[in-house]
């Protein structure tokens, strides 16, 4: 049996992981285009110089040893022959499978504003690559821009801060992750991003980019048609996955990326799929939990993703801790909010019809995981007689025979 | 692999576990990896880590500071490792984790006291300290 | 970061924790390694000193109440004006005994010694302690058995004991570092033996449980020391060189047969002979009590009663031996020595001329400002303040309305006063709900001074924080109103704790609890140092864990211990067919603090903490009256009062018989005005009630 597993972050690395805890025998082939393992969430501290390129990496020092894993890095596929069950590579090589695991992730996506595509000072915010561009800009750009204050966008400008620049935010929404974070919650961040001296423009795109003859952007035009000053722009507004050299392999691709069901797998039973590279919930979290399910899928272990719950983040920057769950901005008249502030922590639970819908932590997240699965898995906390947001466990503790809590849906 | 036993029905709420965890950490900060609170009909509930098979604060970590060690069974942190992105608090279905109260840096999860052992086995404080013989060191 | 070795002002263990601080918080807190008493470890409210005063602090200006019942904030000037002008008026209008204090065994040795002053001596007030409610049994006991109110043993005595009895005592609840001390026994075959009408905590762990009838404990222990000497299990050495009245007693318990003693506990013939044997077959018996025989209508009697069977058999002043008493709070020794209440000084009547004269001179002050009568009682003092004869009353750091026995006979006497000071670190306690004054003053982590622990142990408060703008001590408000006062030069030598506490070692010179080899420096980042430890014999001392009677002399002018023993009362509250349960109560969980002054804003303990009151109720009762889990029960005290209690259901309580934990306000609305004839300490634990089912 030979496994191939393209991609070498946290579907990938994964992937290969349980492949080899069910299958101690077959030979398994990673085929990746990083050179090395590392985590894409932690570049900005690669990039503010918090961290070296040792400590990105997630996995273990001696992984291909460990999983005895041969390992081709620095490699590009560029084809996919299904008929053959072989992977086509850069350079023309094949490498055949007997069973394949796509885990290719996404890349930056450029959004259609002019000039930005022929503009030659714009980088993503995705790989190690891009820190490397990044960090050369910190030294000679002295207007940086960051189009979006999502999470993304924020790691950057945090990473910059780190190194001594102070970069300008735009964001299309009223306030910094909005997506996350109620107006609230942002402000904390905003302030304390303004004390920093990072500017920030809401509720405005950008336009324009004006390029110089070099094809240097010189300046930014919003789309209220303010005019910045500009030398670099750093694009964090989503991602979209890496499929192109699925095209003409025939696998189903669908609106979004490439389409797999609850087990992993494709519309060709013999290639599995996992994280990014779906383009439907590009987060940490879903990506680990796909490549291990569809290696298991892959090895003969039955097991099917139920975890959707996607809309879910954590956040630290500026040392201010914050989590979002669920539905944080609700407009449903039905649903009730609750809000708890100390001067140190702000908390905010969203519930209705006895169900919490959603909830903002800042400051203090201890013990907030239960929120996740109470929010997730729709569970009816109206027996619980306690303060919404002394909700813990103890309402529903159960144990199995082997120790291990559980709830008893 | 070892797990502790909570023997809810024996638990009187005394919180010697949870000062035996503080005690034993000698944190930089007066944060337990444990707790005991009361459910809504009074009961006292230990929650401890359980290191769990498929634990999710491992799946949700992307710095790898977060591991199951595959040979003890017990899911291992390391703080250097640590990004402090929070995300294992919010993964972990038991609300068990939380960041230390200072400098919100650390996560406080339990390593069974390994570092009290002279061979790097469990040797978990909680248990040793508990007068109600409520938690025990059982093999599962 | 910055170590501070402090000492734990909870319970009476004194525990010694090491603070470490940066940037004027406290970033962890380690219990002292070594440390004599809790060697590396700690409960978990001696952990949370830290969260004291996080969430709730009250300004740190005190408060004068405005005649339209609103507060203002004054300087601290101001309020010495005012409280020393209010003091003296009111002792000119109506005398000096028409203003009282009640202190408390939560200060330093240096504050109630200095409230002891301004009051006791300068004012010639009344004040007591609310060691009263907690330890006076214990002292009047110690006073008559052995001749001074010093208990022998050292912690170290439960690791050494073979048979270690608990009388109305539950560690495993109310002192969790004591009983840790019992769990690291290693003596081979050792018992753990509990007495106590309910299967406490502490009885679920014991090799043996004797679940006698309520209030049948003074019964049970003369029927035991009947059947030592018909069985003559006794050491005949010991009572021959080292007691008194033994023949006395010998024909006193003669009537206390097997058969009376158990049909009035409950227990068995057998239960009770197992008991006998147990003590008998002992190498070191030791025997510990607290609440549950101090708290009652005979304590003396009873506590007497169990100092009685150790000196029969022997089991005093040896290693793993004794009659013991568990003290409360944590500086109740030494508010019992040093705060000038019952006895002077350091001990020693206020009526002998030789200690007057010692006294006088030590605080270079005429020997007629010296206090000439113990105080009058806790009772009395409420009792005065209800008859209209006190008029004043100033309390630090305790909150009667919630603890005092029968506790709306305090909100009423509340009400009553023209002056009444509050000194607390918390405004929100309920006895400062009707103070015409309050006094914030700091927690014991911005405090120094020295507590004395449970076996004899000193040991230094030290600051672990420094103190904000305003913030005074204890120690400071009380001097601020004695200078207010015009005490002039009486307060000369009284300047700071450190000068009070080189005055209180001159008192103990010569006294048994003599501590005149300690100094103020050797008390810091030390393992404390036992009473006595006088000047010049600090080689023979140096032991850290030592005990007394050792050489079988107790402080009685013959040397000799005596067998004090009354005839079993018959009880002055029996339960009556309108008032057919009894409500016994205690402690009811580790981390909340008595009323839970302390404790609210601790995280660790809220999230443990039951909301509202509640008691425990047998199953079988319980269904008799149609009462299930959690659901809520009025009941009808014989005091005339009643409160809703939420039940909780256990085998571990005896049918007929409730327990209610005392950190809600509900449980001492209920207790009676019942006292012990000689300690004046509340009857707390048997309360005749009825109760019904709250629809």
């Amino acid at each position: 049996m030979r496994y191939v597993v393209l991609g070498s972050s946290a579907a990938g690395i994964n992937g290969v992981r349980e492949l080899r805890r069910l299958d101690k025998e077959a030979e398994i082939i990673l085929i990746s285009k990083d050179e090395s393992i590392y985590s894409r969430c932690i570049l900005h501290h690669y990039l503010g110089g918090e961290r070296d390129k040792d400590r990105l990496s997630f996995a273990e020092k001696d992984f291909e040893k460990l999983y005895h894993v041969l390992w081709m890095k620095g490699r590009t596929c560029v084809g996919l022959k299904r008929e053959d069950k072989k992977v086509l590579l850069d350079g023309g090589e094949e490498v055949s499978y007997d069973k394949l695991l796509i885990a290719t992730g996404s890349h930056t996506f450029i959004p259609p504003v002019k000039n930005l595509k022929e503009a030659e000072n714009v980088a993503g915010f995705r790989n190690i690559e891009d820190m490397e561009v990044l960090k050369k800009a910190a030294g000679t750009a002295k207007h940086i821009v960051v189009m979006g204050a999502g999470l993304v966008g924020l790691d950057c400008a945090s990473g910059f801060l780190d190194l001594g620049v102070s970069v300008t935010l735009v964001e299309m929404a009223g306030w910094l992750l909005s997506r996350q974070l109620d107006q609230r919650a942002a402000k904390t961040y905003q302030e304390a991003f303004e004390k920093r001296g990072v500017s920030q423009y809401y509720g405005v795109g950008i336009g324009e980019a004006v390029l110089d003859e070099n094809r240097q952007i010189r300046e930014i035009i919003l789309t209220d048609g303010k005019r910045l000053p500009c030398d670099f722009v750093v694009v964090t507004a989503g991602v979209r996955p890496n499929v192109e050299f699925l095209k003409d392999s025939g696998i189903e691709l669908g609106r979004f990326g490439l389409v797999y069901d609850e087990t992993g797998k494709t519309s060709d039973g013999c290639i599995y799929g996992a994280g990014d590279v779906s383009g439907t919930s590009p987060i940490w979290p879903v990506a680990v939990k796909e490549g291990i399910i569809a290696a298991g899928s892959m090895a003969g272990e039955k097991r099917a993703m139920t975890d959707f719950f996607a809309s879910k983040a954590t956040m630290n920057f500026l040392g201010i801790p914050s989590m979002s769950l669920g539905d944080v901005n609700t407009e449903d008249p039905d649903a009730k909010t609750e809000i708890m502030e100390t001067g140190e922590s702000y908390k905010k639970i969203i519930h209705k019809n006895g169900k919490i819908i959603g909830a903002v932590l800042q400051g203090d997240l201890a013990y907030g995981g239960i929120l996740q699965q109470l929010i997730a898995r729709k569970i009816d906390i109206s027996k619980v007689k306690k303060p919404v947001f002394d909700i813990d466990y103890s309402d529903f503790f159960h144990m199995k025979d082997n120790f291990e809590f559980y709830y008893d849906e | 692999m070892y797990r502790i036993k909570i023997d809810r029905g024996r638990c009187i709420g005394c919180l010697t576990c949870v000062t035996a965890c503080v005690v034993s950490h000698e944190n930089q900060s007066g944060d337990a990896r444990n707790r005991v609170t009361i459910d809504s009909e009074t009961r006292p509930a230990p929650i401890f880590c359980r290191h769990c098979e498929r634990p999710e604060c491992v799946y949700t970590c992307m710095t790898g500071a977060m591991k199951k060690n595959p040979v003890t069974g017990y899911v291992e942190y390391d703080k250097e490792q640590c990004a402090s992105c929070y995300m294992c608090i919010m993964s972990c279905p038991y609300g068990i984790l939380k960041h230390d109260s200072v400098k919100k840096t650390e996560i406080m999860k339990c390593n069974m006291c390994v570092h009290r052992s002279e061979d790097g086995s469990a040797k978990p404080m909680c248990v040793e300290k508990c007068p109600m013989k409520a938690i025990t060191v059982e093999e599962v | 970061m910055n170590k501070v070795q402090s000492t734990c002002n909870y319970c009476a263990l004194d525990c010694n924790l090491d603070f470490y601080t940066e940037g004027g918080q406290i970033i962890k807190t380690v219990p002292t390694k070594g440390y004599p008493v809790n060697d590396g470890f700690c409960c978990i409210k001696g952990l949370s000193l830290d969260k004291q005063q996080k969430t709730v602090k009250p300004n740190s200006l005190p408060k004068i109440r405005r005649t339209d019942g609103s507060f203002q904030e004054v300087s601290w000037e101001e309020g010495f004006r005012h409280v020393a002008d209010k003091l003296k008026e009111i002792q000119e209008q109506y005398g000096p005994e028409s203003v009282a204090g009640i202190s408390t065994g939560q200060l330093t040795l240096e504050e109630f010694a200095l409230f002891g002053h301004v009051m006791r001596n300068y004012l010639k007030a009344n004040v007591d302690g609310n060691t009263r409610l907690c330890m006076a049994t214990a002292v009047v006991a110690h006073k008559q058995s052995y001749g001074f109110d010093a208990p022998g043993f050292t912690l170290k005595d439960l690791e050494l004991s073979d048979r270690i009895i608990f009388i109305g005592a539950n560690p495993v609840v109310a002192h969790p570092i004591l009983w840790g001390r019992v769990k690291n026994n290693q003596v081979e075959d050792h018992k753990v033996i509990v007495i106590d009408p309910r299967k406490s905590e502490t009885a679920m762990n014991a090799d043996y449980w004797y679940g006698l009838k309520w209030r049948s404990d003074l019964l049970l222990l003369y029927t035991i020391a009947g059947q030592l000497i018909e069985k003559d299990y006794l050491d005949h050495q010991f009572i021959e060189e080292h007691t008194e009245k033994f023949e006395e007693f010998r024909e006193f318990v003669k009537p206390y047969t097997l058969e009376r003693g158990t049909e009035g506990t409950g227990l068995s013939r057998e239960q009770i002979l197992e008991l006998v044997e147990l003590i008998h077959s002992g190498k070191r018996v030791s025997f510990w009590w607290t609440m549950g025989v101090n708290q009652g209508y005979e304590a003396v009697r009873t506590a007497q009663a169990i100092i009685n069977l150790a000196l029969m058999t022997g089991n005093i002043g040896k290693p793993g031996t004794g009659a013991n008493s568990i003290t409360g709070q944590c500086n109740a020794m030494g508010s019992r020595a040093y705060s000038n209440t019952a006895v002077f000084f350091g001990g020693g009547d206020f009526t002998n001329p030789a200690r007057r004269e010692r006294i006088a001179q030590v605080l270079n002050v005429p020997e007629s400002m010296l206090a000439e009568k113990p105080t009058k009682t806790y009772n009395q003092i409420i009792e005065g303040i209800n008859a209209g004869e006190i008029k004043g009353l100033w309390i630090l750091c305790t909150n009667p309305r919630h603890s005092w026995t029968n506790n709306e006979t305090f909100a009423q006497a509340a009400k009553k006063l023209e002056l009444f000071v509050v000194q607390d670190i918390y405004d929100t306690i309920e006895s400062a709900e009707d103070c015409t004054v309050f006094f914030p003053v700091v927690p014991g982590i911005k405090k120094e001074g020295t507590y004395i622990n449970l076996e004899r142990r000193l040991s230094a408060m030290r600051p672990v924080l420094a103190r904000g703008e305003n913030e005074i001590s204890d120690y400071e408000a009380i001097l601020g109103v004695g200078k207010a006062l015009g005490m002039g030069d009486a307060l000369k030598g009284w300047e700071t704790p450190r000068d009070c506490f080189n005055l209180m070692r001159e008192c103990s010179r010569n006294m048994p609890c003599d501590i005149t080899g300690i100094t103020w420096e050797a008390l810091e980042n030390s393992h404390g140092i036992q009473w006595p430890y006088p000047e010049g014999k600090e080689e023979e001392n140096k032991e850290e864990q030592r005990r007394l009677y050792t050489d079988g002399n107790f402080f009685t002018p013959s040397k000799k211990a005596q067998f004090m023993f009354e005839e079993v009362r018959e009880n002055p509250l029996p339960v009556t067919e309108e008032y057919p349960y009894v409500f016994n109560t205690g402690r009811g969980s580790v981390g909340q603090w008595h009323t839970q002054s302390r404790t609210k804003e601790v995280k660790f303990v809220e999230d443990v903490s039951v909301k509202k009151a509640y008691l425990y109720m047998n199953p079988k009762l319980a269904s008799e009256n149609g009462i299930g889990e959690n659901e809520q029960i009025r009941v009808f005290s014989i005091n005339g009062q009643e409160a809703v209690f939420m039940a909780k259901l256990t085998e571990n309580v005896r049918y007929g018989e409730l327990f209610a934990p005392i950190h809600y306000i509900e449980c001492n609305k209920l207790t009676p005005s019942l006292y012990d004839t000689y300690s004046k300490e509340p009857s707390y634990k048997a309360t005749p009630v009825r109760f019904e089912k709250v629809f």
